[in-house]
């Protein structure tokens, strides 16, 4: 007995031995993917027939987005017909666990949507560094390029659209109130004046949720972004600007100012979550003002408010300028590692931030292009409001250089600060052992 | 107390307890029959205005039709693998004794302990490398091999409970193989717990996301609880149209529930009166 | 039924034994598959996890061997040990889980008309999907949601409370979600084995005068006791395995890491973060933590008589 039983288990651990050795064995199989590879992305195109696969959840975000995609496609294939692009619009949800997924097997789409900076750094190893694989136009014209790099000095991405934080603003509600927004906006103290003052007259002043902790984060990055000027800029999308220095100290401050003049409403602020709660509070016409960065939602708020125009955020004291807001790329586009066909995925990126490509996404669905050499027509209220506001030249964002375990942080820290059972110190201090974590 | 005081108390403390489950349920059919305006003004009251448009939207948008099918193979394929597999697996326990048995028995329902995302991403990675990306079979599989220590444990114990060693000494007498014996009489004896794996596992099945959604990375053999998640956009958690499709999601399992009744109530029972 | 003596197995006439049964027979066959997929997907898997737990694991990069270097960055992270007390706390749930379900199928049994229906609507818990379920609680939990909103309306406005962002009260509002998500399961399989007991012990109670709770305690409880033993099991399991979703819907980890469970955190370290050799490290660290609480619970209600070690096998109706 003891010895069948003793052989039986011996067998049953010499296979999952070799199981492991063997797993063990495609895992540290990895230095494929050599820089070599980039040079590939500006190669012209084969002629064999070939099926690119793309990865995004942009077509799902706009109403028509599904069809600005595919006449995006539809050009690239009418430039390089040997080419099919069989673009997935994949759940915005599950996205990023699956392009994870993707990144250990070192399999599965060619092209992805993937944010810089940080993000794309967390992914860095399935990615092809893109700075020196942008055709001579795009390299000409592209906006917020240096934005987007990440820590290590690799533009993983190439940026695309454009997006900035303002307010939409209900001017009936003001009306209501005796305040003119403009004169609201036009000065720090005079926001937090008004948010006071539409407070005592019943009126929330801002569209506001913390359980989710994404509000918090979109007012640092507003008021980062005015305090910081291009060098600072530099140095943080280099990484060398710990979470915990006074600027960020001085914007958490600023927040909490915000909340004490009563600009988020009250307690009941702590248990919504800004997606979708805070949203629907400015569609239901129940506040004065709410942050949004994209045009699509100011349409779908102008749609549920018609008194909506779009505004300014007030500069903060401590801002180095006098009229920037946040605003950078909306989305941008990687090339990954494991693909077998770079020369078409590196022109797919390409184009996909090209002029013709651009255009038909702004004609679609109302995504300004951050290209130097495209002017765009306003036709709407929202976009003859919005699009000034994003086109200002000296605006920029530091957002992508936020490490994925700060804003983790941010995110469950959030309703704790606001409601005072954390204070400032403690919070910047965990703001900053996360980002400690990220090497 | 009296029969008929006791009867009013435990019935009226039952009523009582339906409340926590029957509200949340009513907030799920509203949410999912009101319009949008009428949510956004007043979220957390009652119904105001109701529309069939979130259903509609759900079913087409989020192709529930098909997902349906999805989730039907990827369920059946897990309660064959867990019922079979867990069924063998029981019954050789049930006639084999001993510390090593039993250590091996323990092993195998401590599979259990392993926190999904940790077995879950070598197994896709190898399942990429073969190929069998987007398979909903290999998903079921995976889903029912997930539930299978759990099958096991259930499954064991009641074979300890039902199949007496003078039924298996008799089996042995009349000159039955052990397979024999299975098939004849275990599996038969087995019925009801059996349909309780299989209920539990379904249900399980049914309602994981996180197997599916690394498994199954094409859209169009979604099951049904990704549909439902795909629903939700970056900007827009779309929690009618997720509401609604969640109701969609309850026909089957609901379906399934029925059957489990009867089959919970002979399966534990450790099979019939004695 | 027969009781059978304590002691060694008795050499049957028949031949047939169960102590002495050879392993390396035809009905192998019947475990192979069983061991085969669970090797396949279980143990291999964690193995090769372990393993990587060892490097700074970088698919598609050189992976630095690190030796303990995951494990002792690990157990010195405050944040660890916050998670690991969170675990402790919701294991406080446990006697909640298991008896409220208990009392309940116990109450259910007998002199209440419509039981079924009872237990049906009980039920619905479990046919609706674990995400749908987040999603209806996060909103019924809301500051201005409808629980809060009836209880102002019935005077009871002091009892409304920030239920999901306030650290102390997020934890034990979790632990009633879970016990809500699970209590129609526990009913219907307690009722079913409170059903199938012998009731003739029941009546022979009741004429020797016990009276209701006697009745539960002495004869209902040990008449079921492996089915509360594993029910008790699948509690325990859950709360360091299957909390996920509740947290990943309800609360994200927060207020602060006060609802965070060390799947979530394995998960984010894992997915969000992509740390691996970390996750793999805390992977491991999350298996020893259950298989030795689990080992733990075994050894209680072993000696508590609920699940037959060697001692009380002679209990079973086989053996």
């Amino acid at each position: 007995m003891f010895d069948k039983a003793f052989r039986h288990r011996t067998t049953a651990l010499a296979l999952a031995a070799a199981g492991s050795m063997i797993l063990a064995a495609c895992g540290s199989n990895n230095s494929s993917g050599s820089s070599g590879g980039v040079s590939a992305l500006l190669k012209p195109v084969p002629k064999a027939k070939i099926t690119l696969t793309v990865w995004s959840f942009m077509p799902g975000e706009y109403t028509k987005g599904p069809q600005a995609y595919s006449a995006v496609v539809k050009a690239f294939e009418a430039k390089y017909p040997q080419v099919k692009i069989n673009l997935e619009n994949m759940p915005y949800g599950p996205y990023f666990g699956r392009v994870r997924d993707a990144t250990v097997a070192r399999k599965g789409p060619d092209v992805i949507t993937m944010y810089g900076g940080a993000q794309a750094y967390s992914y860095r190893h399935g990615l092809y560094p893109l700075q020196n694989a942008m055709q001579p136009a795009v390299k000409k014209n592209l906006k917020f390029v240096a934005d987007n790099y990440s820590k290590d000095g690799n533009l993983y991405i190439l940026p695309a659209g454009t997006y900035g934080y303002a307010l939409v603003v209900n001017r009936r509600l003001f009306a209501q109130a005796g305040i003119s927004p403009a004169h609201a906006l036009s000065s720090w103290s005079n926001f937090l004046g008004s948010c006071r003052e539409l407070s005592a007259k019943g009126i929330q002043p801002i569209a506001s949720g913390w359980k989710d902790g994404y509000l918090f984060e979109t007012f640092m990055y507003m008021m980062s972004s005015e305090m910081m000027d291009t060098a600072t800029l530099k140095k943080w999308v280099a990484g060398k600007i710990p979470v915990d220095a006074p600027m960020f100290k001085t914007a958490t401050g600023y927040i909490l100012d915000m909340n004490k003049a009563g600009c988020f409403g009250g307690k009941a602020a702590l248990g919504r979550n800004m997606y979708d709660d805070a949203f629907n509070q400015y569609y239901a016409g129940k506040t004065a003002m709410m942050v949004t960065g994209s045009m699509s939602t100011a349409e779908q708020s102008y749609h549920s408010v018609p008194s909506t125009t779009v505004m300014r955020f007030p500069q903060v004291p401590g801002s180095k300028y006098t009229n920037l807001i946040d605003a950078g790329a909306e989305t941008g586009w990687g090339v990954t590692k494991w693909t077998k066909y770079p020369e078409a995925a590196g022109a797919f990126v390409n184009f996909l931030v090209s002029p013709q490509a651009e255009t038909i996404i702004w004609k679609t669905v109302e995504v300004p292009p951050n290209l130097k050499n495209v002017t765009v027509k306003t036709t709407t209220p929202m976009q003859k409001a919005f699009v000034p506001l994003m086109e200002n030249p000296v605006n920029h964002t530091g957002f992508e250089a936020f490490p994925l375990t700060v804003l983790a942080t941010y995110e469950r820290n959030a309703a704790p600060l606001i409601s005072g059972s954390m204070s400032p110190a403690e919070f910047t201090s965990q703001a900053q052992s996360a980002f400690q974590q990220s090497h | 107390m009296t029969l008929r005081v006791e009867r009013w108390l435990k019935t009226g403390i039952a009523a009582l307890i339906t409340i926590p489950f029957v509200v949340p349920f009513l907030m799920l059919l509203s949410t999912s029959f009101r319009t949008f305006k009428d949510y956004i003004d007043n979220p957390g009251g009652l119904p105001g205005a109701f529309t069939l448009n979130n259903l509609t939207a759900a079913w087409t948008g989020g192709n529930l039709g098909g997902a349906l099918i999805s989730s039907f193979i990827t369920c059946v394929v897990a309660c064959v693998v867990a019922g079979l597999a867990a069924l063998g697996g029981a019954y050789w326990f049930r006639i084999h004794q001993g510390r090593i048995v039993a250590a091996l028995r323990w092993t195998l329902v401590a599979g259990w302990a392993i926190p999904t995302v940790a077995w879950l991403i070598p197994v896709f990675v190898i399942l990429t490398e073969v190929g069998f990306s987007n398979s909903r079979v290999v998903t079921g599989v995976v889903d029912g091999v997930s539930s299978l220590p759990f099958a096991l444990y259930l499954l064991h114990t009641f074979f300890r409970q039902v199949l007496s060693t003078d039924i298996l000494e008799a089996a042995t007498l009349d000159g039955a193989t052990v397979l024999r014996t299975f098939g004849q009489i275990a599996v038969p004896l087995a019925r009801p717990a059996l349909a309780a794996v299989t209920a539990l596992v379904f249900v399980w099945t049914f309602g994981d996301l996180l197997v599916a959604a690394t498994l199954l990375q094409d859209p169009s053999v979604n099951t049904l609880t990704l549909a439902t998640a795909s629903l939700a956009t970056r900007e827009n958690l779309n929690l009618q149209e997720q509401a609604a499709a969640g109701l969609v999601a309850l026909l089957p399992t609901l379906l399934v529930f029925v059957f489990a009744q009867r089959a919970l109530q002979l399966g534990f029972g450790g099979g019939g009166g004695k | 039924m027969r009781k059978e003596p304590d002691g060694p197995a008795r050499k049957r006439r028949s031949g047939f034994s169960l102590e002495n049964s050879r392993f390396l027979d035809r009905s192998l066959i019947l475990l192979l598959p069983l061991v085969a997929l669970e090797a396949a997907v279980f143990f291999i898997p964690l193995i090769y996890v372990l393993n990587q737990s060892f490097y700074d694991w970088e698919p598609g990069a050189v992976s630095t061997f690190l030796g303990w270097e995951n494990y002792t960055t690990l157990f010195g992270e405050s944040q660890f040990w916050q998670v690991v007390s969170n675990q402790g706390y919701y294991l406080l749930g446990l006697p909640l889980w298991v008896l409220a379900p208990l009392l309940v199928a116990y109450m259910l049994r007998e002199r209440v008309p419509y039981a079924g229906a009872f237990r049906t609507i009980y039920f619905i818990p479990t046919v609706m999907s674990p995400a749908i379920v987040g999603l209806v609680f996060r909103s019924l939990l809301q500051d201005d949601g409808p629980i809060n909103a009836s209880l102002r309306a019935i005077g009871l406005g002091f009892l409304a409370q920030p239920w999901l962002t306030d650290a102390n009260l997020v934890k034990p509002v979790i632990i009633v979600l879970v016990l809500w998500a699970g209590f129609g399961t526990g009913v219907l399989i307690f009722s079913a084995a409170l059903s199938a007991a012998p009731q003739e012990q029941f009546e022979a109670a009741r004429l020797d005068g016990a009276g209701y709770w006697k009745e539960l305690w002495y004869i209902a409880v040990p008449a079921i006791r492996p089915t509360i033993a594993l029910w008790t099991l699948f509690q325990v399991v859950s709360i360091f395995l299957f909390m996920f979703s509740w947290v990943y819907v309800l609360t994200n980890g927060g207020p602060g890491l006060a609802s965070t469970t060390m799947d979530f955190f394995v998960y984010q370290t894992f997915i969000t973060f992509g740390f691996f050799g970390a996750a793999a490290a805390q992977s491991v660290v999350l298996v020893a933590m259950i298989v030795v609480v689990a080992l733990v619970f075994v050894a209680v209600a072993q000696l508590a008589g609920f699940i037959s070690g060697r001692r009380n096998a002679a209990q079973d109706t086989g053996r």
